[in-house]
């Protein structure tokens, strides 16, 4: 089969692989009808993630039609469509049971290692790297789907694709932050990133009864994106200091909730911790770029919270944690517990409560991928979301 | 409660012009840059690269030259290089053999600029061979 291979840092290929096998009674076959590519896949075509080896298949945003079950699956059949998403879990360890499902316990085989660098290990990711299990990701023409009938979401007949693939991933992501942010009715919500997660924050922000969602970011598709789809109050930070701004739009208070949707890649503009940040990370000695974080803090009001579904991989660099302490901040954060949103999302798509589809720019063929992740990353061509047909 | 707008922006099918899906390929540019530098060198001052190399033969370095040329503008303009890379080794060969050639007549400080140059093309040899080996083996 054809599937997007990592060799390196900023080289995709496109290769020619062996076809995926059923390896446990629990699994299924998919052929791949829709993937996606995701901002965290950047992280590892930038090697922020320094852990993925030549060959590795990418991808954690797929979703397809079921052509193989194995002997264990019952409830999936040939033929069925279903939604993969992107964390893996066993749906009966201690953190699953609790519905930390991007934290269980049993799906992540190279666990030591991952154990090794952030104490404990976090549950099993499609495609994303030999920290996180080294699972064949879903930018490939068929994907094997661990514990299928637990995990995956099927998806009834009459949603096309674009409207529910990103169940796999970024509309859970963004439903998740904005839940973790503990939006109280007629808040005022800042979002620092306008990328696709930044996206579904804004729109989830709303449905969690924000009374004013302000979108932070400094390229111009994404903000339109943003006032249009998610109706806005924009934020471009190459034009104004956005602490001044955030304190005069909140009359001084500083924002309720504060959402980093922007993670560990911040480019931040020539904001001076932004450019010694890129510095650091150019020379081997930052591991993150953390502008929107630090930012997130500094104008976030006192007793507010920070939610961060950005996603950080090692030892962010000057963190205000004095500030947070002071201001009294409430943190939330982490990788989605996936599964718990997949069921209630798909039912508010159902009900024309919202068209995710808006977010996708770009639909390319499968083949395309290595010059898809090159526009997706340098935000050429105006590209927000590349949808991939296998 | 927020209702999503219908999208009216046309979603793009095709990646923009200027855009490919090749692989980068930084030692095959380094060393296409580096022939077409040395080959411009060669082709435009053979008498200064004459005193430089310590072989006493302009016409020749001149017509090297060009060679350089040609192999560094084909690796530069090709996906698929391998070919053009092992024409530089090809090149190497046949630099290597002139040096050896050269050393024989010379004398004085020509034989010490004689066995620099070919500690020089040794030296790259072994990055063509590795990179044009590379090459041809991702390209089966």
């Amino acid at each position: 089969m054809k599937a997007l291979c990592w060799h390196g840092k900023a080289d995709v290929r496109c290769d020619r692989v062996a076809d995926p096998k059923i390896e446990q009674p629990t699994d299924v076959i998919i052929k791949v009808t829709s993937t996606c590519i995701c901002g965290s896949d950047l992280h590892l075509y930038d090697v922020y993630l320094p852990a993925m080896k030549p060959g590795d298949i990418l991808g954690h945003e797929p979703m397809g039609e079921v052509v193989e079950v194995g002997s264990a699956v019952t409830k999936l059949k040939k033929g069925d469509r279903i939604v993969v998403p992107f964390n893996i879990a066993c749906g009966s360890c201690w953190f699953c049971e609790r519905k930390f499902y991007s934290c269980c316990d049993t799906t992540n085989p190279d666990a030591e290692a991952a154990r090794l660098v952030m104490g404990q290990a976090p549950g099993g990711l499609y495609g994303y790297s030999h920290l996180t299990g080294a699972y064949a990701g879903g930018q490939a023409e068929f994907l094997r789907v661990v514990n299928a009938e637990f995990n995956a979401q099927k998806i009834p007949d009459g949603l096309p694709d674009e409207k529910v693939v990103f169940l796999s991933d970024i509309f859970p992501t963004g439903y998740m932050a904005a839940e973790n942010a503990d939006i109280e009715k007629g808040d005022t919500v800042a979002v620092w990133g306008c990328g696709p997660v930044g996206q579904f924050c804004i729109q989830s922000a709303w449905m969690l009864g924000a009374g004013r969602v302000i979108a932070i970011d400094r390229v111009p598709e994404r903000l339109r994106m943003a006032a249009k789809y998610g109706k806005a109050e924009v934020v471009n930070m190459d034009e104004v200091t956005v602490y001044d701004k955030l304190q005069e739009m909140t009359k001084g208070r500083g924002p309720d909730r504060c959402i980093d949707a922007v993670g560990c890649e911040a480019h931040g503009g020539g904001y001076v911790d932004a450019v010694m940040d890129k510095g650091k990370a150019l020379v081997g000695l930052a591991t993150d770029r953390a502008h929107a974080l630090r930012e997130a803090i500094m104008c976030c009001r006192k007793a507010g919270t920070v939610s961060i579904p950005g996603v950080y991989v090692g030892f962010p660099d000057k963190i205000p944690f004095g500030a947070a302490m002071n201001k009294g901040l409430t943190f939330k954060m982490g990788q989605t517990h996936t599964q718990r949103y997949t069921r209630p999302l798909l039912e508010k798509i159902q009900k024309g409560e919202i068209d995710p589809s808006f977010v996708i720019t770009h639909r390319l063929k499968l083949e395309d991928g290595p010059g898809a992740y090159k526009i997706f990353r340098d935000k050429q061509d105006e590209c927000i979301k590349v949808v991939l047909t296998p | 409660m927020l209702t999503t707008a219908e999208r009216t922006e046309p979603i793009k099918t095709r990646l923009p012009h200027g855009i490919d899906n090749s692989a980068p390929q930084p030692l095959a540019t380094f060393l296409g840059l580096f022939s077409i530098g040395l080959g411009l060198a060669e082709a435009l001052t053979p008498r200064d690269m004459a005193n430089v190399t310590g072989v006493r033969s302009p016409g020749l370095l001149r017509a090297y030259g060009l060679r350089e040329l040609v192999s560094g503008l084909g690796i530069l303009a090709n996906d698929r290089p391998a070919f053009w890379l092992w024409s530089r080794v090809a090149g190497d060969a046949a630099d290597l053999a002139t040096l050896a050639a050269a050393y024989s007549d010379a004398s004085g400080d020509d034989r010490a600029k004689i066995l620099s140059s070919a500690a020089a093309v040794a030296g790259v040899t072994v990055l063509d061979v590795l990179c044009a080996s590379e090459h041809s083996h991702s390209q089966n």
